[in-house]
């Protein structure tokens, strides 16, 4: 590491330049805020807490457009993670955090800390985490390096996951070349607890203990931060050194210690934060701005792996399962003796000071002086050029493309096999999705289902995000995410009740992509407002490109609903042979951005059409109504493949057949991708309650048989496919493409 | 019957197994933190599956160590019942309470879903409530679970009738005979992969495991210090 | 002070469903040469002392935390003894 230059050779050289501080900035904190230039240590500080990861100054214009609050919302962006109110003074707790970059470059230590990362989220809020989800995104499995990629990942998340015995319970899996040189793996962690225990990340009260927690500090990931703002390029492979390695055993110990500390003794703490991103110069400056407080910290009380860290490298370590504490002034000794019982380090390395003044020691020297607030609050926020893609404008004007199918049998089939489609349990039976035993619907339906122990109401998530939408026509792109979300949180039978997001999109410095950006953006929260879903928390992850190619821009959306009734748990597929079969919603031409489109041309293209969200909401909240009044058997959501593959998963792994009639839909409408729709079934008893609810919203469309054959009469075609064959091609696809040695 | 669930560090199935034995079955149980060092008073002892020490070294290794396994090897030698699921299976072979060990799967990788398994020994502590022969499915979610010894313990084992629980159609992990579940000669001490204490509820989906415990609490008192 | 490595595989009779994965892996790479492969862990340990006291002291490590004898068994070297 080099070590200090001065303050003016800093001034000369610019080292700062590669740390993703900018001249402006620079010569802004120097001339406005400090009123002298920083030290080496100060500009490390600086240029890790005003980069965009921590500071958000780009995104921040944009994510205003977000409701966040509506009667149930708790806890709001800012903190750990968001909290809402689930009744009986309970509260559900959840966050997702995108762990893309590390993950691309060490898919197994990238996604296993990416988990890690978030479950510290959500215990320092004071919750137990209950449920993990996921959302991955991968290039396509044809090649060798993005199957050891989604080998690596899927390992990481389940190695984390299940040692912490946390049920990782839902989540998705998409395959898109645009994702071949920068992984998206997204991270979402759902906790439950007591109102009573809700943290903040606040370090307040003079003469307060400061304590640190948990893991000794080493030299990794030292400007993860600033790495996660810069994009990738094959020149650049020496970021490999940011990675930072996970254990998840320690992890484990240390929820365990904060939780009996948080639940048994809060009278001893004043607050409670994870060290993320950043480390210790972001959770520290962060608690000590909200609390309005001033800090004084000794860095060689920190505990150390390595030995001759400079200040700057044990500031900005991101050295995995630590925590930073604010302990009330004489409970320093009882914090630690809970901490010992676990053999972890509690060590206290500094106290809260009168001033507002943030103050480094290190080696018998101030190494940092300087206003809390220039780290936290004063960060400039940084408008940015927007431009409509030309290849938008462009396809406004073309005629939509319209698929011709010569055989529809035949393109179910083939679209079963498509990676996006096919099974996934290959790689969710790595994931522990049981433990805690309160699983009620698992991996590989519309949304995961806990119980709540102790009561009637129950949890359900899902993660969506479908780059291709965004990327035709950002704003109905972004309704999209957030229809499909709702929609599988519907299917089995909740209330949608808040969300959380990881905005990946590429360098927002190409105007092109800040308007993606801008416009998903505002179609998300368009859609927010429409189905009530408050965004609670989140993150932004920009700079997903490779050799200047940038992904798809992705938003994914994790929504968590409520259960009123656990036993009116709704499952996707089918039930009892002579249920009645209903099509809710309408279906359209929809074929830009689908998987048939992608099948059959190779790509995508034109322009996803715009959709009634008010209609489409109003017809989602009967459907939930008449659910909850137990009125429907099985409902799944229609996604990739539209209702050709939904009719095919709604019979996987049960001994049924549908015989069904779709006189008005084309062989190709069967595979049309129009938003917000589900197949219902219902028992013939509930029928007429059914039919009064949902009106012409719902389409009776056949029956549930005995056969094992899915029969669909079409205008222009008939269906005559044996389930068996057909579950053996959906679930042989991604298994045969990872065995495969080219 | 008193009970007591031993918690290692990285355990994390010891809620699954102290609310199926407690809440499901209303019996009486306890979490004892492995730092103690008496059982006295409890009448079975519960080994929860998890990652004790995040299963460095080897799965279960270093659990043997504590402070709580010479009052665990005393109960085993009272003939008092110990039951191991997982990581408790796991650590009961590496302190010798039960023959044999576990390795990585075959597959290398974690695998979690339900499988079929035989009923092999109805007649144990832990199984009368089963029908010999009987066809259950249970869950198993572990990475180190192939069961391995070598021949003459593996015939030892089918001779002394210690078998209690086989992989039936197919063999998730590589374990020797599609051995899932054996208990000491005694067979006071069972140790299993497969987990019981996940299908206790119908909201779960699966209560093939309930009879487990049912048959622990009906026979403990009546076999224990015979 | 000796530094000693101490190395654990399974024993011959145990089969290493990893080494054999690895082999395939191998041969993909076009080094139909390679028949076997066998893999293990080693340990690095510091004693403090030499001679008679660290093999002892390898010894009792070995039996009583390092090596399963159910499916293992190890061999050691000294790297270096100062």
């Amino acid at each position: 590491m080099e070590q200090a230059m001065t303050p003016e050779e800093i001034k000369e050289k610019k080292p700062y330049l590669d740390w993703s501080l900018s001249e402006d900035e620079y010569n802004y904190i120097s001339e406005k805020l400090l009123g002298r230039l920083p030290n080496y240590t100060e500009t490390g500080l600086f240029s890790a807490m005003w980069s965009e990861h921590c500071s958000y100054k780009k995104s921040k214009p944009v994510l205003r457009l977000f409701p966040n609050k509506n009667n149930r919302v708790l806890q709001g962006p800012g903190e750990g993670a968001g909290v809402v109110d689930i009744d009986d003074g309970q509260a559900v707790v959840f966050k997702a955090e995108s762990h893309n970059h590390p993950t691309t470059v060490e898919p197994y230590q990238g996604a296993a800390t990416g988990v890690g990362g978030i479950l510290r989220d959500i215990f320092s809020m004071g919750a137990r985490p209950v449920a993990s989800l996921d959302s991955l995104h991968f290039g396509e499995l044809d090649n060798a390096t993005t199957r050891m990629k989604v080998d690596g990942t899927v390992r990481g998340i389940g190695d984390y996951g299940n040692c912490m015995g946390i049920p990782t319970i839902a989540g998705e899996t998409t395959f898109d070349p645009c994702y071949q040189g920068n992984v998206l793996c997204n991270a979402m962690s759902v906790g439950l607890m007591d109102q009573k225990d809700i943290q903040k990340g606040k370090a307040a009260g003079i003469g307060n203990a400061v304590m640190y927690v948990g893991a000794k500090t080493g030299r990794d990931g030292i400007h993860g931060a600033t790495f996660a703002s810069a994009d990738f390029s094959d020149e650049n492979a020496t970021q490999r050194s940011a990675v930072q390695v996970g254990n998840p055993f320690m992890e484990k110990l240390l929820l365990e210690a904060c939780l009996e500390l948080i639940t048994k003794h809060p009278d001893w703490l004043v607050g409670i934060q994870d060290m993320g991103a950043a480390g210790i110069v972001s959770s520290s400056a962060e608690m000590a701005s909200e609390g309005k407080s001033g800090m004084d910290l000794d860095l060689d009380l920190v505990p150390q792996r390595e030995t001759n860290m400079s200040a700057y490298e044990i500031m900005l370590s991101e050295s995995q399962e630590r925590m930073l504490l604010c302990v009330n002034k004489g409970h320093e000794e009882d914090v630690k003796k809970i901490f010992d019982f676990y053999d972890l380090d509690a060590v206290t390395i500094g106290r809260i000071t009168e001033s507002h003044q943030y103050v480094l020691h290190h080696d018998g020297q101030v190494v940092c002086d300087i206003p809390v607030s220039t780290l936290t609050d004063d960060v400039l926020e940084e408008a940015s050029d927007e431009k409509k893609p030309a290849r938008i404008t462009a396809a406004e004007q073309e005629e939509a493309w319209q698929p011709e199918i010569k055989d529809a049998e035949q393109t179910l089939r083939d679209l079963l096999a498509q990676s996006t489609i096919a099974d996934k349990s290959s790689f969710y039976q790595q994931y522990d999705s049981q433990v805690r035993t309160s699983t009620v619907v698992g991996p590989g339906s519309d949304a995961g289902v806990l119980r709540v122990r102790g009561t009637h109401k129950g949890l359900s998530m899902t993660t969506d995000g479908n780059g291709r939408f965004v990327y035709l026509s950002p704003e109905v792109g972004g309704q999209i995410a957030l229809t499909e979300a709702a929609a599988n949180i519907i299917a089995s039978g909740a209330e949608p009740l808040a969300i959380t997001d990881c905005l990946n999109y590429g360098d927002p410095n190409d105007p092109e992509i800040f308007w993606e950006l801008h416009q998903s953006v505002k179609g998300m929260a368009d859609a927010c407002r429409v189905f009530d879903t408050p965004v609670i928390s989140g993150n932004v992850s920009l700079y997903n490109e490779n050799n200047g190619q940038a992904i798809h821009p992705t938003p994914m959306v994790g929504m968590v609903g409520l259960v009123k009734n656990i036993d009116r748990v709704v499952p996707s597929f089918v039930q009892r042979a002579g249920d009645r079969v209903y099509l809710v919603g309408a279906t359209r031409d929809d074929y830009a951005g689908s998987e048939l489109q992608k099948m059959l041309t190779g790509d995508i293209s034109g322009i996803v059409k715009e959709f009634d969200l008010d209609h489409v909401h109003d017809y989602m909240q009967r459907l939930l109504h008449t659910m909850e009044n137990g009125h429907v058997q099985s409902a799944h959501d229609l996604s990739e493949g539209g209702l050709g593959v939904a009719l095919a998963e709604t019979l996987f792994k049960t001994d049924r057949g549908l015989n069904l009639n779709f006189r008005h839909l084309t062989s190709a409408q069967l595979f049309s991708e129009t938003p917000g729709r589900f197949v219902v079934t219902v028992a013939p008893d509930h029928v007429a309650a059914f039919e009064q609810d949902l009106g012409d919203d719902a389409q009776f469309v056949g029956t549930v048989t005995n056969t094992h054959w899915l029969e669909a009469h079409l205008a222009d075609a008939e269906i005559n496919q044996n389930v068996t064959e057909l579950q053996k091609i959906w679930e042989e696809a991604i298994p045969c493409q990872m065995k495969s040695k080219d | 019957m008193k009970i007591a669930v031993i918690v290692f560090p990285g355990s994390n199935c010891d809620v699954d197994l102290y609310e199926a034995l407690g809440t499901v079955c209303g019996a009486d149980v306890d979490y004892v933190s492995h730092h103690e060092s008496s059982l006295d008073g409890y009448d079975a002892v519960m080994l929860p599956g998890g990652f004790s020490y995040g299963d460095y070294l080897r799965a279960g290794a270093i659990a043997r160590f504590t402070n709580i396994m010479p009052a665990i090897i005393k109960i085993a030698n009272e003939g008092k019942p110990v039951f191991g699921t997982c990581n408790g299976f796991q650590i009961l072979t590496e302190a010798g309470l039960l023959p044999g060990a576990l390795k990585r799967n075959d597959s290398q990788k974690f695998v979690c879903k339900t499988v079929p398994l035989e009923v092999v020994n109805n007649q144990t502590l832990f199984t009368t409530q089963y029908q010999e022969h009987e066809r259950i499915a249970l869950p198993i979610a572990h990475a180190d679970g192939s069961f391995y010894a070598d021949e003459e313990t593996l015939n030892e084992l089918e001779a002394n009738h210690q078998v209690v629980f086989r992989y039936a159609e197919e063999n998730p992990n590589g374990s020797l005979r599609n051995i899932a579940g054996i208990t000491n000669k005694r067979g006071n001490v069972l140790g299993m992969m497969p987990h019981p204490e996940r299908a206790v509820e119908a909201i779960l989906g699966n209560t093939d495991g309930l009879r487990l415990f049912k048959s622990l609490l009906a026979n403990g008192r009546v076999k224990v210090g015979e | 002070m000796t530094n000693v490595r101490i190395f654990v595989t399974y024993k011959q009779s145990v089969f290493d469903p990893q080494g054999d994965t690895i082999k395939e892996a191998i041969h993909t790479l076009g080094h139909d040469e390679v028949t076997d492969v066998h893999v293990g862990k080693f340990f690095d340990v510091t004693i403090k002392g030499t001679g008679d006291a660290v093999d002892k002291a390898v010894k009792e490590i070995a039996d009583q935390l390092l090596v399963n004898f159910n499916m293992e068994t190890y061999h050691y070297q000294v790297l270096e003894e100062a």
